[in-house]
């Protein structure tokens, strides 16, 4: 299979709101996989092109290949542990307490070359998750370990696993079609510790723009802004939005006490 | 009226081949709009649309980030790094809100830019407290600018001059470290790496072009590429490369040679 017949595929047969969905994409992942020429040829053709993966948002070897409304496909290199460069949300040799992370969305990977990296899965309650503040204590069940070996797929769910990610013995790669769920109250990432079972972090992946928005909003005209923020703060349906505006505003306040005009 | 002002401030850039252009041409656009009262509007139609619980930023329309430079928002608070980082472009820096001071620092005399070199030290120039409205301007490689303090900076850069730029040491400001100067110019090297596992020798065109390319590491990591997948005319590649510009890429294709003979 190739690369647009895959893309073309899945625009027809995904419902963005049904993990049943993503995992009938199963064989044609595989497919697409089977093709051991597809991504040197998307390389070899796309190069020297002056917007190569220009609108990549993400970092660390990741590369867009293509996608639709709901979903992308992506090629992930994954460095072995020697390696000096360091890749967001991969275990560290001697990293004391491993963060487990959940994705926004669905995952279903596949192991494209080489062995493969190792993963702890960790199984988690979404509406915890949505509930708990950093620091409080998150339920985790008992780690099941897998390799995505060449080959191998896994399939992430959206919001209900947690995994922490250890570097292949060698450089490998991962052809990934991920998912964006059509809610999005559920729009948010979350970092857990499996050793402390606590809550460590949230972002806020797919609506970081939000965030910007409110960074930049702090210089605004106070008498604009205010009633904005406190609107947002009151009943954005993302959290990390809500505390975000709540945060924005205490310095906007802040300012207008120590800076009077 | 966003998609006009970016697009004005686009066709300035690409007029713009000197410093001296760059200042000339580019400077009175870029002062237009920051005191026009555009972006606000924007960031005010952003907050609002945030409110309403969409994260659709208008102020996007207003921003780029591609072959002709960029112009981005930069909200602070900003503070000190233990590096500090050059630049590849000519840059405008202009502040929007709140109160920052901009030390700037000098390269005296020429260099390579492409050739890291320690005892390179830019000089002092000067101290600046910018107040809303203000701008300063930056020569690619020469200019060194340490921002400090809470404010809302536009940035605009040119095209890149010099495909890598410096990174120094804030103590001292012996530079330490080459870096690409765009994301784009990383991304290639990483699409090489990647090509370098799962191509083959058919795929040698495209190593032969960017084997010519400006920014020396991704002329190097072509070559590279070209002998891991042992294209016909890697032996060649690197014969050229022991009279590279560039002196690691001289001492590294004289290793490589003596290995391979």
């Amino acid at each position: 299979m190739e690369l647009n017949d895959f893309i073309a595929y899945v625009q027809q047969h995904l419902d963005a709101s049904s993990e049943e969905s993503v995992l009938a994409l199963e064989p044609q992942l595989r497919a697409l996989g089977a093709n051991r020429r597809f991504l040197a040829q998307y390389l070899a053709s796309s190069l020297n092109s002056p917007t190569f993966q220009s609108g990549n948002p993400y970092a660390g070897h990741t590369f867009v290949l293509g996608g639709g409304k709901d979903f992308a496909v992506r090629a992930v290199c994954w460095l072995p542990a020697g390696d000096a460069q360091t890749q967001p949300h991969v275990y560290r040799a001697a990293e004391p307490d491993p963060i487990a992370h959940t994705h926004p969305f669905s995952l279903l990977t596949y192991g494209y070359a080489g062995p493969g990296y190792e993963t702890a899965v960790y199984g988690c309650d979404p509406e915890e998750l949505l509930e708990r503040a950093v620091g409080e204590p998150i339920a985790l069940s008992t780690a099941r370990r897998h390799t995505l070996s060449c080959g191998e797929v896994l399939f992430f769910p959206a919001f209900r696993v947690a995994h922490i990610q250890y570097p292949p013995a060698e450089y490998s790669i991962s052809l990934n079609l991920i998912v964006r769920p059509p809610n999005p109250r559920r729009y948010e990432q979350y970092f857990v510790s499996p050793a402390r079972q606590v809550l460590t972090g949230a972002t806020n992946g797919q609506l970081h723009l939000a965030v910007g928005i409110l960074d930049a909003a702090r210089y605004l005209a106070p008498e604009r802004s205010i009633p904005l923020l406190t609107q947002i703060a009151a009943v954005h349906p993302l959290r990390t939005v809500r505390e975000h505006a709540a945060k924005t505003l205490e310095v906007v306040h802040e300012r207008i006490t120590y800076e009077p005009a | 009226m966003a998609l006009v002002e970016r697009e004005t401030l686009r066709a300035a850039l690409a007029s713009a081949d000197t410093f001296e252009r760059f200042c000339r041409s580019v400077r009175p656009h870029f002062e237009s709009l920051l005191r026009s009262g555009l972006v606000e509007r924007l960031m005010l139609r952003d907050l609002d649309r945030l409110a309403g619980g969409s994260a659709r930023e208008s102020v996007r329309d207003l921003l780029f980030d591609d072959d002709a430079g960029y112009l981005d928002l930069f909200p602070g608070p900003h503070q000190a790094a233990r590096v500090l980082e050059g630049s590849g472009g000519h840059r405008l820096i202009g502040l929007m809100g709140g109160s920052v001071t901009a030390r700037t620092y000098r390269h005296p005399a020429d260099h390579d830019p492409n050739v890291l070199e320690s005892t390179c030290v830019p000089q002092e120039v000067n101290e600046v407290l910018l107040t809303r409205g203000d701008v300063i301007d930056a020569e690619a490689w020469r200019d060194v600018v340490d921002i400090r303090g809470d404010g809302l900076l536009l940035v605009l850069r040119s095209s890149v001059v010099h495909p890598t730029r410096w990174a120094y040491d804030r103590h001292t400001l012996r530079p330490v470290g080459l870096m690409p100067a765009t994301r784009a110019l990383g991304r290639l090297v990483e699409g090489l790496e990647l090509l370098s596992h799962i191509g083959e020798s058919a795929d040698g065109p495209i190593c032969d072009q960017l084997a010519k390319h400006p920014a020396h590491a991704v002329r190097w990591q072509a070559i590279r590429t070209a002998f891991a997948l042992e294209c016909p005319g890697a032996r060649a590649l690197i014969e050229n490369a022991v009279r590279d510009v560039h002196p690691e890429v001289r001492e590294a294709a004289t290793l490589a040679l003596e290995r391979w003979s």
